[in-house]
């Protein structure tokens, strides 16, 4: 029988890289989403046999390690306000570039509106799955989804006009 | 149809930031972790003793600090490797390619091209290749020192240490043109015993294997075929209870037209390297584990890879290249860090970092 460590380590070994992804995509900087998601785990580890109780642990890593990029977020924000500037996040190298447009304007979108597009298109919650996990009414998910989607594809010059979101 | 786009377009970039992300061991998560609520109940038992009037506590039992696990693995290769220089075992230096220092004498036998090296890069096995057994497989320490035999009955080739150093995997040799009568040998290193798998009905022909990161699994390339040599590779499971290699699974096929020439097990990842041998080029191929699908293809070189070898970071690569055939001495021997390959020098033996 797997011990305890076994069974935590088998969990961050299939895990890990997966969040990181999408707490990438969120962020748009690998560092920060590598430190947002490390915390996560270090928190996971301190609580493992109650969190690994629970029906889906990643779940529970990917809230905190939300959370944590609200954090950074904010933090990135107040300095914005402070200093004046911000410099921008720094990119990894050898990005398509299409992946680089991707991340950049996932950046101009608000935070609250890139974690449902990222719940929604990457995790792929449904929209009542979306609302349960941030815990929010499922009509402002479903209100961000639509505003960050049409953010989206008019930065990324793609054609929205289409029937409404209906995943729900 | 634009949900597509914008979701293909999501998931690629997340591959990328998957792909890039460096995990640090599990280890230094749990340390971090403890490390943490020890401070919290540090902090909270001074609080007690403050609020209580009593003495703050100054001989803690501290727990030692953890050796400074880094978030990321760090960025440098190891300043040394070992290789096969002149039938010794020695170690090399990675910046100049030139013999810091010999860790074995002159060869009894035909020489010593086969040997391990612990994760902390503290022990060194090898064994001294006679044909007529001789021999044995030793162990000397990686700053120099009298080497220790530690399996008097082995005769043994293509030495591969688990990543937590506790089992040494190995191929018997044959002796006077007979063949060995197993096909893999495991040396448990705490133990002493060894557990031995005999060839299956088909008597394969073996070439290289690596250790999975668990220290479960034994990756390995099997050559076949009548006329055009061909190779596949294969997965077995050492703590199942298969006595034969015919409890293996088979790895997925190379690409087409592509032969098996390495492997190597990513440490931290569980990630599985695969070097090939194609009709136009030479790849090396990233899967997720035994049995994943195929994640990239990082590397293409023009000739023929030979062995593959990660630091215990799992983040440079180790492996030479050479037109197939062709002598040790004529091979070159390099280093990658995941974005340039840098040519270490040429004339090295099984280069193992």
């Amino acid at each position: 029988m797997a011990s305890v460590t076994d069974d935590f380590d088998a969990f961050y070994a299939a895990s890990y890289r997966r969040l990181v992804g999408q707490l990438f995509v969120v962020l748009g900087d690998l560092n920060e989403a590598e430190d947002v998601v490390q915390e996560a785990f270090t928190r996971a580890a301190a609580r493992w046999p109650r969190v690994r109780a629970y029906e889906v642990p990643e779940a529970w890593v990917r809230r905190v390690a939300l959370n944590q990029a609200f954090t950074v977020l904010r933090r990135a924000k107040r300095q914005l306000r402070l200093l004046g500037q911000l410099a921008p996040g720094r990119e990894p190298p050898e990005l398509p570039s299409d992946v680089v447009d991707l991340l950049a304007a996932m950046r101009r979108l608000p935070a609250t509106q890139r974690e449902v597009l990222v719940l929604h298109y990457l995790v792929e919650l449904t929209l009542d799955e979306v609302a349960r996990h941030l815990r929010i009414p499922g009509g402002t998910a479903k209100s961000r989804l639509a505003r960050g989607r049409r953010a989206l594809a008019r930065a990324l010059g793609l054609d929205d006009r289409r029937e409404d979101v209906h995943r729900a | 149809m634009l949900d597509d786009r914008l979701r293909q377009q999501l998931a690629r970039a997340a591959e990328h930031g998957a792909e890039a992300a460096r995990p640090p061991e599990p280890t230094a998560i749990r340390r971090r972790s403890r490390t943490r609520r020890w401070r919290r109940a540090a902090a909270a038992a001074a609080t007690a003793c403050a609020l209580t009037g009593g003495l703050v506590v100054a001989g803690i039992d501290r727990p030692p600090e953890p050796a400074a696990p880094a978030a990321r693995p760090i960025g440098t290769a190891p300043a040394s490797f070992l290789a096969g220089v002149g039938g010794r075992v020695a170690v090399v230096s990675t910046a100049s390619g030139k013999v810091v220092r010999y860790l074995t004498q002159a060869p009894a036998g035909q020489g010593q091209f086969y040997f391990a090296l612990s994760e902390d890069r503290g022990t060194v096995w090898f064994s001294d290749v006679d044909v007529c057994g001789h021999s044995g497989i030793y162990r000397v320490s990686y700053q120099g020192g009298a080497a220790v035999r530690v399996d008097r009955s082995a005769n043994a080739e293509a030495l591969t240490v688990s990543q937590d150093g506790s089992k040494l995997a190995y191929r018997p040799l044959g002796c006077h043109g007979g063949g060995p009568s197993s096909a893999f040998a495991v040396l448990d290193l705490r133990t002493g015993k060894t557990r031995r798998w005999a060839y299956s009905q088909r008597g394969e022909v073996l070439g290289p294997m690596t250790w999975s990161p668990d220290g479960r699994h034994l990756a390995y390339i099997e050559f076949f075929g009548n006329g055009e040599l061909r190779t596949r590779a294969w997965l077995l499971d050492t703590t199942g209870p298969g006595t034969s290699l015919a409890a293996s699974r088979p790895l997925p096929p190379p690409d087409k037209g592509c032969q098996v020439r390495g492997l190597a097990w990513q440490p931290g990842t569980g990630r599985l390297a695969i070097s090939e041998a194609c009709p136009t080029s030479h790849q090396l191929v990233v899967v997720d584990g035994p049995g994943g699908k195929v994640l990239s293809r990082p590397l293409r070189v023009d000739q023929s890879f030979g062995g593959l070898h990660f630091d215990p970071s799992g983040r440079h690569l180790l492996y030479t290249t050479g037109a197939p055939g062709i002598p040790f001495s004529a091979r070159s021997t390099w280093r990658w860090d995941g974005t340039r390959a840098v040519e270490i020098g040429r004339g090295y033996a099984m280069p193992t970092w």
